[in-house]
């Protein structure tokens, strides 16, 4: 019965929209059920990087006074898909979306020189070769940011 | 009611051999050889599902395109499916999600080759994998 009740809780928080504008941080998108702050400002929008330039344009991010940004995995990406809506078809919390693809972290198993790519036009997931440009839109792991601000 | 779970998990366990409880959604998969064997059109597949009566069980469903992925595994290919299930089928299956650009004509398909998803015609014949469960989104 426990075991059901705390599915039922998941299933709940997943259904609802867990993902809201972070108070007092401006630029940044706090997902409390993954954990994870979402980069939401210009630079989401008008970033095109090849996958290379992607991973370092988020760790160099510097944004609502945190540094070392990362590229989202393809699950974390995936989990701001809104498949009701097209054109952006993202979670209509984002303000700042290009309607094109994105990168994610995830690397295509069968071929190393390629990584996982979601286009926010429809949803679409493809794997796209590292050497093209693509959006970024970069995350931050709340629990990291919690332990530097107890040190 | 803790009677009734244990009773259920005994029945999964005894007649399971053609499904697969997922522990960490919840989620039960069809896992016998139609899996392999059938292919179906989007409503078709919508009706297989709820009409599918196996393990002693008739509320299946076609599951949508977010519960279909939380059984790929990007590190395999070929299929990109989990471990543990015996139905290893690499080719396009029909998810439930409708396409929300043009929702009477296409719906979402996942390729279990290496797990890319894309908006497919609704007359189009793929493989069907059924889950019974609660609906993740």
């Amino acid at each position: 019965m426990k075991k059901y009740k705390i599915l039922l809780l998941f299933v709940l928080a997943a259904g609802i929209g867990s993902v809201a504008n972070a108070k007092g941080l401006s630029g940044v998108v706090l997902d409390k059920r993954s954990g994870i702050y979402w980069q939401d400002n210009m630079g989401s929008k008008k970033s095109s990087e090849d996958w290379d330039d992607a991973v370092v344009y988020c760790d160099k991010l510097e944004l609502a006074g945190m540094e070392h940004w990362r590229l989202p995995t393809f699950k974390e990406l995936f989990s701001i898909v809104d498949l009701k809506r097209i054109n952006p078809a993202i979670n209509p919390v984002f303000d700042f979306v290009e309607e094109g693809t994105y990168w994610t972290s995830t690397t295509f198993v069968p071929n190393v020189s390629r990584a996982w790519t979601i286009d926010f036009r429809t949803g679409k997931t493809f794997y796209s070769y590292k050497s093209t440009d693509h959006a970024v839109r970069c995350v931050k792991d709340v629990s990291q940011t919690s332990a530097k601000g107890n040190k | 009611m803790k009677l009734l779970f244990a009773l259920t998990v005994t029945a999964s366990l005894l007649l399971g051999a053609s499904s697969k409880l997922d522990d960490r959604t919840g989620l039960v998969w069809q896992d016998n050889p139609k899996v392999e064997n059938i292919e179906k059109s989007y409503h078709e597949a919508k009706q297989y599902c709820e009409q599918l009566k196996t393990d002693g069980f008739d509320d299946w469903r076609l599951p949508t395109l977010s519960e279909l992925y939380s059984i790929v595994d990007m590190k395999r290919e070929r299929p990109a499916l989990r471990y543990g299930f015996e139905m290893r089928v690499d080719e396009w299956f029909w998810t439930a999600t409708p396409f929300a650009g043009d929702p009477k004509k296409e719906a979402w398909r996942l390729s279990m080759s290496y797990g890319e998803a894309e908006p497919s015609r609704q007359g189009r014949t793929l493989h069907v994998r059924c889950v019974r469960g609660k609906r993740m989104r």
